[in-house]
């Protein structure tokens, strides 16, 4: 009888374990391609810019490769629109944007701004949640990702949205 | 007496002011270019230990200055920018009547100036920035300007505020990479009259070349401190300075000063010092010039 509560016991642990292990499969992240966080200071500014945004966790940031990885918190709606105003806000700009999210979040959809160094660039949008270009300038342009979604089973989404020549 | 009260009252007048009131000019304790976000704020307070002479009746002349500057970013374009500065001055020189060494000196509050700058330009890429920003303000001299000691009233120059009202105009540029940084700012203080005395103008600018020497490679994260050197180069040229109405020859002068330095960062803390020598000095027989200038500060990012 021992046995067998301990083994029900070990089995239920087991299955609590491999739900967490989900859970942080499930971990969203969002890259940033980012210009002129350059200095000591600036990532600071940065960093403490984009963290009084609810939904992020924490922030990687390397000045070396300029990219920025936010761990973004599962229960917090994540805000596309919310982003783009920190980022802006921080005095810098961002090439590209990746998001990958997870299940079980919801998203809210916006226009984000992506700045570029080079003249008559082009936007390429691609995953398999179609972003569409706004309006688009010679070293600027606004992207907009329409609709907000709550992902309810373990799908998922990716918006990959990158400023190129 | 009455002919000590008037030397003194017309000594210094001239390059003292420009050295002491340059302080915006300096990218190692000034936060030209890296503006603080929207909603951000920065506290800075340096210190600044100033040696100048003169010739004339042997001055010798000691300047400590203390300004408190509080910037607000209003947007990540716009910052409001507040210096409130204590000042302490003393000099001393030969009394040519009596031969004895003087001393005059004066402590206090001095002038408050608050500006704004505008980021007009930037160009950004994944490793380099440049930056442009224009400033506008005003001078105001909210402190004491009326300091007496026993000779009388102390001379303009040594008061701890100007006494007069100031328009600032000012432009900067910045280039950073991520090893290198190269700063230059320029700016005009053009002084109103007050008490019959308006100072010569104010015109400076200052060229800044620094590298980061810790770490000296950058690791792909972020390190949380790092130390930069820096090499300055200041210059400085004085207007002419009016006593009622009566423009003073002889009160006007430029100077350039190079600055070494070290800047040491971790995370929104900075902390920096830098010594200025003249190495360029064109000054009239009447003003002062400077010896050598102590300057160290920290800034911190709110």
């Amino acid at each position: 009888m021992l046995k067998l509560l301990l083994q029900k016991f070990l089995l239920i642990a087991l299955i609590i374990t491999a739900s967490c292990s989900s859970a942080l499969a499930s971990i969203k992240v969002i890259e940033l391609g980012l210009s002129g966080v350059v200095c000591n200071t600036c990532t600071y500014t940065f960093k403490k810019t984009l963290k009084r945004l609810k939904f992020i966790k924490s922030i990687q940031l390397s000045r070396t490769t300029g990219k920025a990885l936010l761990n973004l918190d599962n229960k917090e709606t994540f805000s596309l629109k919310e982003l783009n105003s920190a980022i802006l806000e921080s005095g810098f700009s961002t090439r590209y944007i990746k998001v990958t999210l997870g299940s079980r979040v919801t998203f809210l959809g916006g226009s984000y701004q992506l700045i570029s160094n080079n003249a008559n660039f082009r936007v390429k949008t691609g995953s398999n949640f179609m972003p569409r270009v706004k309006s688009l300038h010679k070293r600027s342009a606004q992207v907009e990702v329409t609709g907000n979604i709550n992902l309810a089973s373990d799908s998922s989404i990716e918006i990959d949205i990158e400023g190129i020549k | 007496m009455k002919g000590q009260k008037i030397i003194a009252s017309i000594l210094v007048i001239g390059l003292l002011f420009t050295s002491i009131n340059s302080a915006k000019a300096d990218p190692i304790n000034s936060i030209n270019g890296f503006t603080p976000a929207k909603g951000q704020g920065i506290f800075a307070v340096q210190y600044r230990s100033l040696h100048l002479t003169s010739s004339v009746l042997n001055q010798d002349i000691g300047a400590t200055f203390v300004p408190t500057v509080l910037g607000y970013g209003i947007t990540e374009k716009l910052t409001a920018v507040g210096v409130v500065a204590w000042r302490a001055t003393e000099l001393q020189f030969d009394d040519p009547f009596s031969g004895d060494r003087i001393q005059r000196d004066g402590a206090g509050l001095g002038d408050t100036e608050i500006y704004f700058t505008y980021r007009f330009l930037t160009h950004d890429t994944a490793s380099s920035t440049q930056r442009w920003q224009a400033y506008l303000g005003l001078g105001v001299p909210a402190g004491r300007d009326a300091v007496s000691d026993r000779f009388g009233r102390l001379p303009a120059s040594l008061q701890p505020s100007g006494g007069v009202l100031y328009p600032i105009y000012g432009l900067s540029y910045k280039y950073s990479n991520l090893d290198y940084q190269f700063d230059f700012s320029t700016f005009y203080d053009q002084f109103t009259t007050e008490n019959d005395i308006s100072p010569g103008n104010l015109w400076a600018f200052n060229f800044a070349l620094a590298r980061r020497i810790w770490p000296w490679t950058l690791p792909e994260f972020e390190p949380d401190s790092q130390l930069t050197f820096m090499v300055e180069l200041v210059g400085s040229w004085t207007g002419n300075t009016e006593i009622l109405g009566v423009e003073q020859q002889d009160t006007n002068g430029f100077e350039t000063l190079i600055a070494p330095g070290l800047q040491f960062t971790h995370k929104n803390l900075v902390l920096d010092a830098s010594v200025q020598l003249p190495i360029i000095t064109n000054t009239q027989v009447g003003t002062s010039e400077t010896d050598i200038n102590l300057i160290s500060g920290f800034r911190i990012y709110l």
